[in-house]
């Protein structure tokens, strides 16, 4: 037995080590949440890395999905999971005005004319901008005719199969309308009106028991490849990613969702010092213009933009000559109205 | 006669059953284990060739594979630390109650084995608030605390149950030979219920080692552990990789489960002779 | 020790009988400190990283605090309020006060979220409101930028920013809120302020009924299309319920299967069962996904067999979450049926054949009442288990497949709503524990037997 006493001391004096080895690698990195698969491993080879070989500051990813709450239990509990969290602009826009997110250092931020429109807060930095479109599987559709507008998504005579659709209101409410006729330019007037909100979901009703719900971004390319669903939503980039890994994977410029990719700081971070010299670091032009030589992102930056190779501007899906019948998403409509939007869906969900 | 034939029939069909039940409960881990082996990462048969590449990927020296080997030494670590806490703990406290004059008995083991039925949802969301109050979510003290919290009941119902046969007055001879309460502990004690507490000790282990839900609301992004991995994974990109990793972690499981087995057999011999 | 002492004061004259109790006492309390010293480590810790956790999220359910600390001088003045019209002008002023201090703006925002919960639309009322009350600040320009733009950004210019409303607002309060939103001239939405003032509240526990409070103060169900909590209960005891029976049909004969082979063999296939018992629940449920998928290895047999063209949906619906479910938790069924099988011995079936009942009579009137406890144990627990459970049906099901343990996850990490997610734990900790009572009856009254 004083075998097994020795072997249990041991193996305790080996975690103890072991967890104040862990303890004292944590130090010197600050903790980035982003979105998983592809647009996370583009921002590591274009900045997180030479980041951490400008500066010793190590990057550990983690990945969320948008939910806003989780930032606000960390701030009101004192404890933080994440210094940076890379979100679209209306939850920056929601977060700022909640309170959650830290004020940044108006010499940091600058002002809104050294930024492409709408990509200055005073709470987060916009460094990316980025599409949401709808894809499909060229090699497995059947018969000639190939998806060509948002119409031909719930055209289910056309397209008869299953359609993946993000669980979540972004992009699904828009995505309705427009198929329902509404112009780009009165998308969020129409949204405003109950009637517009009533009219997307009976959009929706008529195709519901087609779709496959996804919630992390690396699925709709999974499930598009696997031959699971004919079409589905997604953000542009996953596609392009999965082009360049072989797949006949194709994207529907009609009705893309254009909006920017911010870094966010959650109030009171302990590595906000850290974090601001990363910030720092995508703020210089040279750097924050490397996203768009990694994947199909343009930098927000004014300044950076004239960096940019011709061909890496031509495959954006921003420019004009892509995206078709395009729309920017209206950051100020979700922060009013998120919360009955999320409830709504979820409700619709369940019926 | 007609009675042995309807038996006959009977049991031809319980076994026609029962081995279909059997296959069903083999049957994903049949199919799900080769796929790792497939030299193209796609999920079905026949597989175009072989290949050990899912599990390079694991083992190389990519950013990838020292992940997930970080994640796997996480596991070891908060699965041994877990084990051993939930062990000390649980053992005393079967001996305790062993002891048959605790006031508030069944209250106290009421209370102790709530971890089992508690929905561990509502355990790890009530976690998330205490944990952070205190402190300790995201930290490997927290996990370590949680986990092995889930882990108390399996040891103290193994331990109880080799307790069941265990005849105290050993301990009352060895106590009046002079021996110090310690001594007759690990001298008469642990040698009978030794092989209860081991098995205990591994439940609370396995308990650890596939932990997933209180694991995702406490742990932060440097706690990786193989299970969180394989959550996002699976949510992700249902790669050969996740199957090659489930692969890994289902061979140790089997051994774990082998070890168990033995120390059942050696468990029911003690109970024999003594 | 204490005990020979004893028998040293037997043998003298001077027997004192109260100091032998008053010895015996003292012995008896000396072995009831090394119990409780040996069981209060667990105790404590159980206590306090499980139970003290759960209670304290279980005070979400009614706590009540967003109100009066984002609207302080609100909840202060509508106490004047007699609840009926439109309150008094000091009210307004209030709240109009509170929603301009910017300082508290995290806890205004946190009192907009509790009264959304009470009558929707309220958080963006709020927003809306701080919005339209602030002064106009000047907002950097953004269309006179867009000369600078490169062509293939231009697409940004094209989104309208706020567009506040620059028109002057009345200067009394109360006209100014209603001209901001009519919805302010409505009693039933200061009856909500008013009911996030109380100290505790019952909106969370109603609403994880599909109850709310109804603008004349009376309880009420929801409308229609916001019901989803009951049907949300019945579906996680609905399920729970035929995965129970489904073990059942499968487990029964695979234990009576098991018992009727020679030892060796027994425990080899015990061993099979045990493996899967062992293995990674996410492990399992990845080769399901990997299985059941549209392109998945049964769709290829199904269709190898020609028993159907087209790929049947097996995944992300409610037949995936029952297999993958039925798969889980089939060893906990045979574990306690053999067990309970094992120790029937044959010679009471046999004793009823030889009198001459026939088979079915023999397995309904004997065999079965025998087997019950271990049936009725294994189905408890089965039950229980499926009852809270969130992977599986979070992996491979649907929306409409989701069970409480799901919409509690979900509350928590999505909504931030705590008083939902603990309303929603406490209703399944209930059926739980009517379970629970259950299977303590069913096992209390076998062991009578």
């Amino acid at each position: 037995m004083t075998n097994l006493t020795k072997s249990l001391i041991g193996i305790l004096a080996v975690s103890a080590l072991s967890l104040s080895a862990m303890a004292a690698k944590a130090q010197d990195s600050i903790t980035i949440a982003e979105w998983g698969g592809a647009s996370q491993a583009a921002d590591r080879a274009a900045f997180f890395e030479p980041f951490t070989k400008a500066t010793g500051i190590a990057v550990v990813d983690d990945v969320w999905q948008g939910d806003m709450a989780t930032i606000a239990t960390q701030v009101s509990t004192n404890s933080y999971k994440w210094s940076l969290v890379r979100g679209e602009s209306a939850l920056i826009k929601r977060g700022c005005d909640d309170g959650i997110l830290e004020r940044l250092d108006p010499a940091l931020v600058g002002t809104a004319d050294q930024y492409l429109p709408g990509g200055w807060n005073e709470c987060a930095v916009a460094y990316s901008t980025f599409s949401t479109n709808i894809a499909y599987n060229a090699d497995k559709l059947k018969g000639g005719a190939k998806p060509e507008s948002i119409a031909d998504f719930f055209d289910l005579g056309k397209f008869p199969g299953k359609r993946a659709v993000r669980r979540h209101q972004t992009y699904f409410l828009e995505l309705a309308l427009l198929a329902d006729g509404v112009k780009p330019a009165d998308l969020y007037k129409v949204l405003r009106t109950p009637e517009g909100l009533d009219r997307v979901f009976k959009k929706w009703d008529s195709i519901k028991d087609q779709i496959v719900w996804w919630e992390s971004g690396s699925q709709p390319a999974q499930l598009l490849a696997d031959g699971e669903v004919v079409m589905s939503t997604a953000w542009g980039n996953r596609i392009v990613a999965a082009q360049k890994e072989g797949k006949n994977l194709q994207i529907v410029w009609d009705g893309a969702g254009l909006d920017y990719d911010w870094f966010m700081m959650p109030k009171g971070s302990p590595d906000k010092e850290k974090s601001t010299k990363f910030l720092e670091y995508i703020l210089k032009p040279e750097n924050a213009a490397k996203i768009s030589s990694v994947a199909p992102f343009g930098p927000v930056l004014k300044k950076a933009i004239p960096l940019l190779k011709s061909d890496d501007i031509a495959d954006l899906p921003t420019n004009p000559a892509n995206a078709k019948n395009a729309f920017a998403f209206d950051a100020n409509y979700y922060t009013e109205n998120d919360a009955e939007l999320a409830i709504r869906l979820a409700n619709w969900l369940q019926k | 006669m007609t009675t042995t034939a309807i038996e006959r029939i009977a049991s031809t069909l319980v076994a026609v059953i029962a081995i279909a039940v059997l296959f069903f409960l083999m049957v994903p881990l049949l199919v799900a284990v080769p796929l790792s082996f497939n030299a193209e990462p796609y999920f079905s048969y026949p597989m175009p060739g072989l290949s050990l590449r899912w599990y390079q990927e694991i083992f190389g020296s990519t950013v990838k594979g020292i992940e997930w080997r970080n994640a796997f030494f996480n596991s070891v670590v908060i699965g041994v630390s877990a084990s051993i806490l939930a062990t000390v703990l649980g053992t005393s406290a079967s001996l305790g109650i062993a002891r048959g004059d605790l006031p508030f008995k069944q209250s106290l083991q009421a209370m102790m084995l709530s971890p089992l039925v508690i929905p561990v949802v509502v355990y790890a969301t009530g976690a998330v608030y205490f944990f952070a109050r205190v402190s300790l979510i995201g930290t490997y003290p927290g996990l370590i605390v949680a986990h092995a919290l889930l882990g108390t009941p399996f040891v103290m119902i193994t331990v109880t149950a080799s307790l069941a046969g265990y005849d105290r007055n050993l301990t009352r001879a060895g106590l009046s030979l002079g021996a110090s309460p310690w001594r007759v502990f690990r001298k008469v004690s642990l040698p009978l219920i030794g092989p209860g507490v081991a098995s205990g000790a591994l439940f609370a282990f396995v308990t650890s080692w596939d932990e997933i839900i209180v694991t995702l609301f406490l742990a932060y992004p440097n706690q990786q552990t193989i299970p969180r991995r394989l959550w996002a994974g699976v949510n992700e990109q249902l790669s050969p990789v996740v199957i090659a990793a489930s692969t890994l972690l289902f061979l140790v499981t089997l051994c774990l489960l082998v070890v168990t087995e033995v120390l059942r057999r050696r468990n029911a011999r003690l109970a024999g002779t003594l | 020790m204490s005990t020979i002492e004893i028998g040293h004061d037997v043998g003298a004259a001077t027997l004192d009988k109260r100091r032998l109790e008053r010895s015996l006492q003292k012995a008896g309390r000396h072995q009831r400190l090394i119990s409780v010293s040996l069981v209060a480590p667990l105790a404590a810790f159980t206590f306090v990283f499980f139970v003290i956790p759960i209670f304290a999220f279980f005070t979400f359910s009614v706590a009540n605090t967003e109100v009066p600390r984002g609207l302080p001088l609100t909840s202060e003045a509508i106490k004047e309020w007699s609840g009926e019209g439109r309150p008094p002008q000091p009210v307004m002023e209030a709240l109009t006060q509170d929603l301009q201090n910017t300082y508290n703006r995290t806890a205004v925002i946190g009192a907009a979220r509790r009264l959304n919960y009470d009558i929707a639309g309220f958080h963006g009322l709020i927003t809306k409101t701080i919005t339209n009350l602030s002064e106009p600040i000047t907002q950097p320009d953004v269309s006179s930028e867009n000369t600078d733009v490169p062509d293939g950004f231009s697409i940004f210019g094209t989104s309208e920013t706020t567009t506040t409303p620059t028109q002057t607002l009345p200067k009394d309060a109360g006209e100014r809120l209603v001209s901001i939103d009519s919805r302010w001239g409505e009693p039933r939405y200061w009856q909500a302020i008013e009911r996030g003032t109380w100290t505790i509240t019952p909106i969370y526990l109603l609403t994880a009924l599909d109850l709310r409070i109804g603008d004349d103060g009376s309880i009420e169900s929801v409308s229609p299309d916001h019901r989803i909590y009951q049907a949300l209960i019945l579906r996680t005891f609905g399920v729970s319920a035929a995965v129970t029976m489904i073990a059942v049909i499968l487990g029964f004969p695979l234990a009576l299967f098991i018992k009727r082979q020679p030892a060796n063999r027994a425990s080899l296939i015990m061993f099979l069962v045990l493996v899967p018992l062992w293995t990674s629940i996410l492990v399992r449920t990845t080769a399901w996904l990997v299985l059941l998928q549209g392109e998945g290895l049964l769709n290829d047999l199904i269709q190898w067999l020609h028993l159907s063209d087209t790929p049947i949906a097996l995944i992300h619906n409610r037949i995936g979450v029952l297999v993958a479910m039925v798969h889980i938790c089939l060893p906990f069924m045979i574990l306690p049926l053999y067990s309970v099988m094992r120790s029937i011995p044959p010679t009471y079936t046999r004793a009823a054949a030889s009198l001459g009942a026939s088979p079915a009579r023999v397995f309904f009137k004997v065999y079965l009442p025998l087997v019950f406890p271990g049936l009725s144990a294994g189905a408890l627990l089965v039950f229980i288990m499926c009852l809270g459970f969130y992977v599986t049906p979070a992996l491979v099901g649907g929306p409409r497949d989701q069970m409480l343990s799901y919409f509690i996850a979900m509350a928590v990490n999505r909504d931030l709503n705590w008083g939902l997610a603990s309303s929603l734990s406490i209703v399944l900790i209930l059926i739980v524990a009517i379970a629970l009572l259950l299977l303590k009856r069913f096992s209390a009254s076998a062991l009578a037997k």
